[in-house]
């Protein structure tokens, strides 16, 4: 009886934990659990696809790697990347002062502002004042919230998301006067069937606390890889593969301008 | 590590830590006292009453404390908001607040376990007592108030305890639905400063100290009221 | 994408755009992280009872601090300390050893790690009763036939033990089940993260929050069907 039961353990071990183990020249690439479209989108079967993507898919075609996706919620991305989980934190993270005392940054290869939306009735000027005793939704980590928090965070109170969706579950719901995030990731919204009653209130000036637009975050002192990125990066960006992509999901630059 | 940075965030915890508490008070008053009914249902009610309390209690016990936080903010709460008169009704501001939906997750939660508890102790009433109490013609009513109850409690009073602790512990769930408690201020700091170790430091000591303190509370009470 | 006029059957179909597969792929990643961690959690939940039972008092002092600790705090802030900070910790143990880089906990182990980390101090606990409640004249009947250490606790203690020790299997079975939704939190695309994700993609929040409860209640209501049987089974000879 014991044995059998020891040989059952044994053949649940084996089945439950399959077989992993990492290659040589893998590169393991952090995305934000919560897609979202047009910068990535996942298919009901779990495959990526989208403008970051498909930057991934040419910048590993250039570096010559194996390339992984490792699926993780947007505030363990610096955690899990220095704990050795993943080696590059993708889908648009933020190159900012903050974050560059903890990890290092590849060369951005994006950049866009971020915008504020509200039901169309409300009257919210951008400002300290409009901003009075608002409920303001933003996702945790990221730079929008050390903008925010520095101009109006003594007039509005700030409340602190996993995703975006959970963000715009709660505007829609009107636990939350406003949503402030990536400003494709709301038009979406805006755009859906649901974003009716909403609209859009303003967009952030070009401001240091937003960064300098969305690098691919890599380990401090990992300058190998941070070589291998930029030169990928700068040859897609010479050869106009950046600028075909770019055409399939949007009619402007996402790169931004200098 | 560094100490300088631990004391500095410390006052930050104070609030949270009487959210947290508040939390764990609230829904364990709210709940125990639910769990009476549902456990009386249970073991003596008739055929609907006994069938809705065991679905209650079986779908409750069956499935994540999590997801049943998520069914309660994000479900029910998208679902309130889409009727218009609950939006401009009194209760509006209440329903805003994710602190209740933390509230009643917790409250459903505690008085479904207890519920449980509560029938195994009702089984374990020694019949002989029940029917002495019959036969001096006590009313049904008083029958349960007089005897069934109060040894029941004594008999299940170890594993309520236990509940109590259980249920302190779940009230970090509260955080993923955006309440300012013990985990979710320690989050926010984590997520504004990258440091992990301190904050995660200070939240994990004082849910030792409140779970050791509470242990020795329980005990307490055991000895006092433990059955002969 | 609208889906108001889409119907729930239509998207949890296996069609190219429905989620069934996501969701079988989720639910049986639960399975599978649940099954790891039990495993994990057995393991170190003998270790953990032997060390309290052995009569060596360092080892008894190690297994109290550990049952003591892990038990007071709360398993979702264990998660997360364990799988931020115990990853780290796991490098630097390599470091040490001068085996650096050799070897890197995957999202799966370390999950698998920190939820049977954590099981294993209330297995110790359930193993330790199950143990104790034995009649020490089994041991001593045991002893008495000249069996060696290994092969009492094989052949006698642990076949006996098992089925004292049932119940509260059962019970840690179904909160390693339930607890394991709490690794959603870390990112991990079990089954509650699934459903998560399909939730916000959808819009219908407490359609799919509930289609997530009903999958968990089949896991834990068919499991408790398996601990039946198993009980059953274990306690022939016994009634």
């Amino acid at each position: 009886m014991t044995q059998k039961f020891v040989r059952i353990l044994a053949a649940v071990a084996v089945f439950a934990t399959g077989a992993a183990a990492a290659a040589a020249d893998q590169l393991r690439w952090g995305y934000d659990l919560a897609p979202f479209p047009p910068w990535n989108s996942r298919s009901p079967a779990g495959e990526w696809s989208g403008f970051d993507y498909d930057i991934m898919e040419a910048l590993c075609t250039h570096m010559q790697a194996d390339c992984e996706i490792v699926e993780i919620a947007w505030d363990g991305m610096i955690p899990a990347l220095q704990a050795n989980k993943i080696d590059i934190i993708w889908t648009g993270m933020s190159i900012t002062p903050q974050r560059e005392e903890v990890i290092d940054f590849s060369d951005r290869y994006r950049r866009g502002p971020a915008a504020y939306i509200a039901e169309t009735e409300m009257d919210l000027p951008i400002s300290v004042e409009g901003f009075q005793g608002k409920s303001v939704g933003i996702k945790k980590a990221t730079n929008f919230y050390t903008y925010f928090e520095h101009y109006y965070g003594d007039a509005a109170t700030v409340k602190l998301y996993d995703t975006t969706d959970d963000i715009i579950a709660d505007l829609s719901s009107g636990r939350l006067d406003v949503a402030m995030g990536d400003i494709l990731e709301l038009q979406r919204f805006l755009d859906s069937p649901d974003g009716d009653m909403y609209e859009m209130k303003g967009v952030t000036p070009v401001d240091p606390l937003l960064g300098k637009g969305a690098g691919a975050g890599i380990r401090q002192g990992d300058t190998a890889l941070q070589d291998r990125l930029n030169t990928a990066l700068k040859e897609i960006r010479d050869n106009g593969e950046y600028d075909a992509i770019a055409k399939k999901y949007f009619n402007f630059d996402p790169y931004g301008s200098d | 590590m560094s100490l300088e940075f631990l004391i500095r965030i410390l006052p930050e915890f104070v609030t949270p830590l009487w959210i947290t508490l508040s939390l764990w008070l609230l829904s364990l008053v709210i709940g125990m006292i639910l769990a009476v009914p549902i456990a009386i249902a249970a073991s003596a009610g008739g055929l609907v009453a006994r069938g809705l309390a065991v679905i209650f209690v079986t779908c409750i016990r069956g499935t994540p404390l999590l997801v049943q936080f998520y069914i309660i903010y994000y479900g029910i709460g998208t679902l309130l908001a889409q009727i218009r008169w609950i939006r401009k009704s009194a209760i509006w501001p209440i329903l805003q607040e994710a602190y209740w939906y933390a509230l009643l997750a917790l409250v459903i939660s505690c008085a479904a376990y207890s519920a449980e508890i509560l029938r195994g102790g009702i089984r374990a009433v020694p019949k002989g007592e029940v029917e002495a109490a019959r036969s001096l013609g006590l009313h049904r009513i008083h029958v349960w108030r007089l005897i069934v109850l109060p040894r029941a409690v004594r008999i299940a009073l170890p594993a309520l305890g236990g509940e109590a602790v259980i249920l302190l512990k779940s009230t970090v769930l509260a955080s993923t639905i955006t309440v300012m408690d013990l985990l979710g201020m320690a989050n926010y700091i984590r997520a504004q400063t990258f440091r992990d170790y301190e904050p995660l430091l200070v939240v994990t000591v004082v849910y030792v100290v409140l779970t050791f303190l509470l242990s020795r509370l329980i005990a307490r009470i055991e000895r006092q009221k433990a059955p002969a | 994408m609208d889906y108001s006029q889409t119907s729930f059957w239509s998207l949890v179909s296996f069609s190219e755009t429905g989620w069934g597969w996501a969701f079988v792929q989720g639910a049986w990643l639960t399975v599978r992280i649940s099954l790891a961690s039990y495993l994990l959690g057995i393991i170190l939940g003998l270790l953990g009872a032997r060390a309290k039972l052995g009569g060596n008092r360092t080892l008894y002092w190690l297994a109290e601090g550990y049952t003591t600790l892990i038990r007071a705090i709360p398993t979702l802030l264990l998660i997360i300390v364990l799988y931020y900070t115990g990853t780290r910790f796991f490098d630097a143990t390599l470091n040490v050893l001068g085996l650096a880089g050799a070897m890197t906990l995957n999202g799966f182990a370390a999950v698998v790690f920190c939820l049977g980390f954590i099981l294993g101090a209330y297995m110790t606990e359930v193993f330790r009763g199950a143990i104790q409640a034995l009649p020490p004249g089994m041991d001593e009947a045991a002893r008495s036939l000249a069996l060696s250490p290994v092969q009492r606790f094989r052949l006698v203690t642990f076949p006996l033990m098992m089925r004292l020790a049932l119940p509260g299997l059962n019970n840690l079975w179904q909160s390693t089940l339930k607890d394991s939704s709490l690794v959603s939190v870390v990112g991990f695309a079990e089954l509650l993260a699934t459903g998560k994700m399909v939730a916000g993609e959808t819009r219908m929040y407490l359609t799919f929050y509930l289609f997530v409860a009903v999958i968990f209640l089949a896991l834990t209501l068919s499991s408790n069907l398996v601990f039946a049987l198993v009980a059953r089974r274990l306690d022939r000879g016994f009634r």
